[in-house]
């Protein structure tokens, strides 16, 4: 009988053949825990975003994909409807025009015929069966929108919106366009989610307001760059970086831009929110050449054609003054910069956007 | 875990295991379960629970011409359907190559979501839990026929160093006895021709089921 040494891994596991699985199915992983609404979103997501590659699904109807925890309870509930076994692998199937219930980690599906283009009557129909607080997933084709409900269809205000984009690689100009619509549509002004400002009136962001931002940045990069990979938090020696974006080239994943995120701010987090502390405006300097260190350090260690540094400003006055000192190190250390200034009401924004009358 | 508990609590350990797991086959829309599959889930659970930092809660398996079978589950899941806790869905008597056998699926039962809900809110059975999810919702990616079949292509149920794939009744130890488990030594492997990439323990995870299903597919189409 052999022994252990002779056969590592017990003499039936295939290496060669594990090695071929992780090359084809990595992207299709989810990137946080199967049962997180939020993965099953990604995961949906990508879905999405790939179906409309196809020149046939440019005029598609609306269709949603609703979180489920018990597909049997749904099916129920709603009366019927189709057992999809595999939602992500059926590249035949066609998704547009239905709703969906989705499972932990976005295999197994319920379809029923429901019209999704009208939102009183999908408001109506999700009401009648008390699904109105499902996280939620409307992709909108001839909108070239993807409206991701994180807290239900209760609100308009908690959704956030992806614009579909065509397939990317991962350039200087994509990677902005990604910045410009997370900023756009996700942080520009305050919202309840994701949440953000724990008081914008005070100017008081929430807890670990970075870690939020990551969180649903990487939402954005990752229906964004489909085809690739989003790396988040790598470990480099003696230092870490946000997001790691891979783009595919001759089908190989190769990494193509490092991207540090950091927060400016007015005052630090304090509970409750009078209490909080001013920031002292040194440490917003501090954090911005920390970023750039840090995206430079990627940009050398893991090979990446691009570094990126986004500063997220959260302070009270909108200047640009803080990143033109950077400048200089930036261009040294070959970082592109990007400020996305964060309005703290819809006011604050009106104010700040209204064109002065000729005097 | 079940070392470390009175026979009493070991009893209870065990079933809130059994409901997880069932739980775990809900969530990724994989119910009602054949037993067949519960008990191969049941045997990767312990196989991978190294790879996730969890102990294992049985280190041995007997190599069976049906499969890993474990009779105390089988015995406690019946006695979870008639506590309502579990529902069998459907039972029946079957006759194969390999002689007399039921089979049977298995759910949720109408008492055991305020259950689990309560044994959730420990932190260690919440890692568990969390686990065993993550588990189903790999499995559920594999092909609907090929799900039975996966746990036979495990790199330590299949090991041709206990003893020949054909010999009846090896007993396996990965983790009773002695520490050798080959499954995660496989696991620890995956990622190897990735270079550049860092893979977390659940791509690990997901990958090694896709490679569990891919065999099962080929042994199938083989027969």
């Amino acid at each position: 009988m052999p022994g252990d040494d002779e056969f590592e891994f017990g003499g039936s596991f295939d290496l060669g053949d594990m090695h071929s699985v992780e090359q084809s199915q990595l992207d299709r992983m989810p990137t946080r825990e199967s049962t997180d609404p939020a993965a099953v979103m990604r995961l949906i997501t990508k879905l999405i975003v790939a179906r409309l590659k196809s020149k046939k699904t440019r005029k598609a109807r609306s269709c949603v994909f609703l979180h489920s925890v018990n597909l049997g309870e749904d099916k129920a509930k709603c009366g019927g409807g189709r057992d999809l076994h595999h939602l992500l692998r059926a590249t035949n199937y066609d998704p547009f025009g239905k709703l969906h219930f989705v499972a932990a980690g976005a295999n197994r599906a319920l379809s029923l015929s429901v019209d999704c283009d009208d939102p009183e009557e999908l408001h109506d129909w999700l009401g009648k069966r008390n699904l109105l607080e499902r996280p939620m997933i409307w992709a909108r084709p001839n909108d070239k929108i993807l409206l991701y409900y994180p807290v239900g269809f209760v609100d308009e205000g908690t959704s956030w919106e992806v614009a579909l984009a065509p397939r990317q690689i991962v350039t200087k100009a994509s990677v902005d366009r990604v910045l410009q619509i997370f900023h756009e549509k996700v942080t520009l002004l305050p919202r309840s989610a994701p949440r953000l400002w724990h008081d914008a009136a005070l100017h008081v962001p929430c807890d670990e307001t970075e870690k939020r931002i990551q969180e649903a940045l990487s939402l954005v990069l990752e229906s964004h760059f489909y085809e690739g990979r989003v790396e988040r938090e790598r470990s480099l020696p003696g230092s870490k970086i946000d997001f790691v974006i891979f783009g595919r080239i001759n089908g190989a994943l190769t990494a193509g831009c490092a991207l540090e995120i950091k927060v400016l701010r007015e005052k630090h987090y304090g509970d409750p929110a009078k209490a909080a502390k001013h920031c002292w405006p040194g440490n917003n300097t501090k954090a911005i050449n920390k970023g750039i260190k840090q995206a430079s350090a990627a940009r050398i260690e893991l090979g990446t054609r691009l570094a990126f540094m986004a500063a997220f400003d959260m302070r009270a006055i909108d200047c640009p003054k803080i990143m033109i000192a950077a400048a200089p190190f930036a261009q040294e250390q070959k970082v592109e910069c990007r400020r996305c200034y964060m309005y703290r009401s819809n006011d604050n924004y009106r104010e700040a956007t209204i064109i002065p009358s000729p005097s | 875990m079940t070392d470390e508990l009175l026979p009493f609590e070991a009893d209870h350990w065990r079933r809130a295991r059994l409901l997880m797991l069932l739980d775990g086959a809900t969530r990724a829309g994989l119910t009602p379960i054949e037993q067949t599959t519960l008990h191969g889930v049941a045997f990767l659970s312990n196989v991978l629970a190294r790879l996730y930092g969890l102990p294992i809660e049985n280190g041995l398996v007997v190599r069976w011409k049906r499969g890993p079978f474990f009779p105390d589950l089988q015995w406690d899941i019946d006695r979870l359907a008639i506590m309502g806790l579990a529902r069998i869905h459907q039972v029946e008597s079957v006759k194969d190559r390999a002689g007399h056998w039921f089979r049977a699926s298995y759910e949720l039962g109408p008492l055991a979501r305020p259950f689990l809900e309560a044994s959730l809110c420990i932190e260690s059975v919440r890692r568990s839990h969390s686990f065993y999810c993550e588990l189903f919702s790999a499995l559920a990616a594999i092909p609907n026929g090929d799900q039975r079949e996966a746990a036979l292509q495990d790199a330590t149920y299949a090991n041709i160093v206990d003893g020949d794939l054909n010999a009846e009744q090896t007993v396996i130890d990965f983790g009773g006895w002695r520490t050798r488990n080959f499954t995660d030594r496989a696991t620890r492997s995956i990622g190897g021709s990735l270079e550049g990439l860092r893979l977390d323990d659940r791509e690990r995870l997901h990958l090694y089921f896709l490679y569990l299903g891919r065999r099962a597919t080929r042994t199938r189409r083989a027969i």
